[in-house]
């Protein structure tokens, strides 16, 4: 394994041209003297450290020597403290290393440990086992004893649920069109005026997108001394590593070493990360993430002019590779859709809205508040969206465009369906322990919206067989129900739910790409029946894997493609 | 039940024909002139036609002017529902309402806002789902045989005519051609905003149509074009004219209107 050390001299070495100038950490064995009842994020936060005494006299190690800070630091830890100034990185490193243990803690176990109903390191409960598997014996002993209106009712059922959720998006399309949503950008906040920023990046075998991560982020328009990039690098994971010490970091580049362990899984290590975000906003991309460069001062801007109860800007998100193949352009028309459109229906009409999984901008203390994310949840980004609409906060867009890499290849773009499939499952099941409880949160349509939408989602994509398998299962059916005859209903039924339902998608998925002016994306929209074929595989792997290995994280792979 | 369904449709078209007048920015009096003397063509058609269908294609008319001018101007998404869901929406209402969305698709996928061909294509796609689904829709309807919605809620019944005496097909499409004249003061007047211009264009398409349903053979009263017509106009002056123009141009229309649909029954009776 890389030595971390080694690794930050090389770094600091490369940095000043062969001359390591930054102050090293004295040689001397520690012996610190934590302040009484300090926790170590506040060592994190304010970049200074209790190290030892010299001669009855404590020594605190800063890389921060600021007024402010001086006083702080002799105000947590007494007033006769020799402040010794050290380099930020390994400041970082050594309060990291002394508190692996309480860091990694709070990471994996903060959610559970202070809000277990929200999290989804069990599965369902008892209950939700309970009610699910009651349902499915109803149905089973209903086909047993009466087949045909068992199946009838059944038909109905996936048929007005199909038909529903494509309404329901048409209706959001509609809001989300809306010329208020976007339609006044607030003024830019004066270089002065910019406040810290703290930009997350989780890194996983990623080792061969590295130089292309540092050059999208050099160029984000925003003050370096008002930007801390926190790369957040897996303990075991050497070619990332290595692909990290061979580049030349900018200053404001800290790397933060996630201990190896379960659940492996982005949000553990964001979580992880979190704890030494300073900025008063933090904002999480994925590697490939290309933003656009105003990105960071769109948000600022826009959170200074939202209130403080909107704890989230969602920014849109789309392809640079859309033109790829088919499946990336239909991945493009659904992105396009998603982004462009839903969510900002859902923020028009009130309703909780899940964040993508990438270039949410957060207020810091709001994402403490809420005790970051599900380590165990797939679909932390989700997750997250509601339940901060459920402790009060609002999540709105960002008129600001992140382009990413869309999978290339169909195995690649099932595995990350699959994963937010089953997060989704995972979200709605966290979130669905207690009903009444989320209808009392998130009010009554919040709560509908939640179930159309979250619930919708994975729904739609369990149904759509399902209708296939009756409407062709039909021509073999023989009895009647009521006076109508089985074959006759449940052939009707079924056809006018996947019409009507897979027009009512097709068009939409055709209309993603409007706001954006790709239009000529729109036409491979007509290809989303088998796109849904797809989605529901991937539904189905995703109800096996929920059953057999909830919180595994499918890895997308990533820089395969060329830049647009 | 018809004369439910066209007192529903009066309203609803007085207050699209308000709305319009309002939005253009004209003082009240001006609007509500406006909106009457519309309003009255549209009622004159239908007198004429003894049936409610008239006002009904007179809303579809308005809608398809107001969301093409909105689409081409902003070409946002509500845009596009809103002029794909007229141009079906159309087609339910009258058989010709088909060649209509034919004729209009072009004119605003065409339009020289619009660039490159794949954009092209994708604004064909996007403009012709709805028109075509509704036309799939139609025709699976036709085969249990009904020639339109309208048709089958007995709204437009077939073979509305002033006489027994069925006209000639020249003299079909000469009277169904020369329905234009209602427009005529419209166009003359539309002066300052060019795509104002897309609305007269509805109002063209509406004719062409009805002319081209008349070479085919149908046979239908030409009057009833006078409240689509009148619709398209209004539109087109609300947006494109200023209020004295429009004004004079909605005058001269109600006049054109009126005789255009006494003239009917006499070029029906050659």
């Amino acid at each position: 394994m890389v030595s971390v050390d080694n690794f930050q001299v090389a770094k600091e070495t490369a940095l000043s041209g062969g001359k390591a100038q930054a102050r090293a950490w004295p040689v001397r064995a520690p012996s610190p003297f934590p302040a009484p009842n300090a926790p170590v994020s506040l060592y994190l936060q304010n970049l200074f450290y209790p190290w030892r005494r010299i001669r009855g006299v404590p020594v605190v190690a800063t890389a921060d020597m600021s007024a402010a800070n001086l006083a702080r630091i002799r105000s947590v830890c007494g007033a006769d403290v020799r402040v010794m100034p050290v380099e930020r990185r390994r400041l970082l490193d050594r309060i990291a290393r002394d508190h692996r243990d309480a860091l990694l803690d709070e990471a994996v176990n903060g959610l559970w440990r202070h809000e277990p109903q929200f999290s989804a390191r069990i599965v369902a409960t008892r209950g939700q086992m309970l009610c699910l598997g009651a349902s499915a014996a109803g149905f089973l002993a209903a086909l047993a004893l009466a087949p045909p209106p068992a199946i009838a009712a059944l038909t109905l059922l996936s048929s007005t649920g199909y038909i529903a959720n494509a309404a329901f998006r048409m209706g959001l399309v509609w809001m989300g069109a809306s010329d208020r949503v976007w339609s006044a950008p607030p003024p830019a906040l004066p270089d002065d005026a910019l406040p810290l920023y703290t930009i997350l990046v989780p890194l996983h075998r990623e080792a061969n997108i590295v130089p292309a991560l540092i050059a999208a982020l050099a160029a984000l328009d925003y003050p370096p001394d008002r930007l801390q990039i926190v790369l957040a690098l897996e303990a075991d994971d050497r070619d990332t590593i290595a692909a990290v010490e061979g580049a030349i970091l900018p200053p404001h580049f800290d790397c933060v070493f996630v201990p190896s362990g379960e659940p492996r899984t982005k949000p553990r290590a964001c979580n992880y990360a979190l704890q030494f975000a300073r900025g008063e906003f933090v904002v999480i991309y994925d590697a490939e993430d290309r933003p656009e460069p105003d990105q960071l001062r769109k948000a600022a801007a826009a959170f200074r002019a939202a209130p403080e109860t909107v704890a989230c800007f969602q920014a849109r998100l789309n392809f640079y590779n859309a033109d790829k193949n088919l499946l990336t352009r239909l991945f493009a028309d659904d992105y396009a859709l998603w982004f462009d459109y839903l969510l900002p229906g859902l923020e028009r009409i009130g309703i909780p809205m899940p964040l993508g999984g990438t270039s949410n901008h957060f207020r810091r203390a709001g994402l403490i508040a809420i005790h970051g994310w599900d380590p165990y949840n797939v679909t932390e980004d989700a997750d997250i969206g509601i339940r901060l609409a459920r402790m009060g906060y609002w999540v709105r867009t960002l008129d600001s465009t992140t382009f990413e890499e869309a999978p290339e290849k169909p195995r690649d773009w099932l595995g990350q369906r699959q994963r937010w499939l089953k997060g989704y499952m995972q979200t709605w099941l966290v979130h669905m322990r207690h009903p009444r409880r989320l209808l009392r949160h998130a009010g009554l349509l919040g709560f509908l919206g939640f179930q159309c939408f979250i619930g919708g989602t994975f729904a739609a994509a369990l149904l759509n067989p399902l209708l296939w398998l009756l409407c062709l299962a039909s021509l073999f059916m023989h009895g009647t129900v009521a006076s109508f005859s089985l074959r006759e209903f449940v052939g009707v039924t079924s056809l006018a739910g996947l019409l009507t339902g897979n027009s009512l998608l097709t068009y939409l998925m055709m209309l993603g790409p409007v706001r954006r002016g790709w239009l000529g994306l729109a036409p491979y929209g007509l290809a989303a029946i088998g796109y849904w074929l797809m989605i529901s595989i991937a539904g189905y792997r995703a109800v096996a894997e929920l059953r057999t290995d909830p919180w595994h994280w499918h890895k997308t792979p990533h820089g395969c493609a060329s830049a647009a | 039940m018809s004369f439910a369904l066209a007192s529903l449709a009066m309203l609803a078209l007085g207050a699209a024909f308000g709305a319009q007048a309002a939005r253009a920015g004209f003082s009240p009096t001006t609007s509500i002139c406006l909106t009457a003397m519309a309003l009255l063509q549209a009622v004159v058609a239908w007198l004429a036609v003894c049936s409610p269908a008239p006002l009904f294609l007179a809303l579809f008319a308005l809608a398809i002017g107001a969301s093409g001018l909105s689409f081409l101007q902003r070409g946002s998404v509500r845009d596009v529902l809103s002029v794909g869901g007229s141009l079906a929406g159309v087609q339910a209402a009258v058989p010709m309402g088909g060649m209509v969305a034919a004729l209009l698709i072009p004119v605003l996928a065409g339009w020289p806002r619009q660039s490159g061909p794949l954009r092209h294509a994708g604004l064909y796609a996007i403009l012709c789902f709805l028109p075509v689904l509704a036309a799939v829709g139609l025709a699976c309807f036709a085969r249990l045989g009904h020639s339109s919605l309208l048709a089958a809620l007995h709204v437009f019944p077939a073979g509305a005519l002033p006489s027994r005496h069925v006209p000639s097909r020249i003299i079909r499409v000469l009277m169904n051609s020369a329905s234009l004249i209602v427009l005529a003061p419209a166009a003359i007047a539309v002066r300052r905003e060019r795509a104002a211009a897309f609305a007269l264009l509805v109002g063209v398409a509406l004719v062409t149509a009805s002319v081209a349903a008349a070479l085919i053979g149908a046979i239908r009263h030409p009057a009833g074009l006078v409240a689509p017509l009148a619709a398209t106009a209004l539109l087109a002056v609300c947006r494109g004219a200023n209020a004295r123009a429009a004004m004079a141009a909605a005058a001269a229309g109600l006049v054109l209107a009126g005789a255009y649909v006494l003239a009917v029954p006499y070029a029906w009776a050659m």
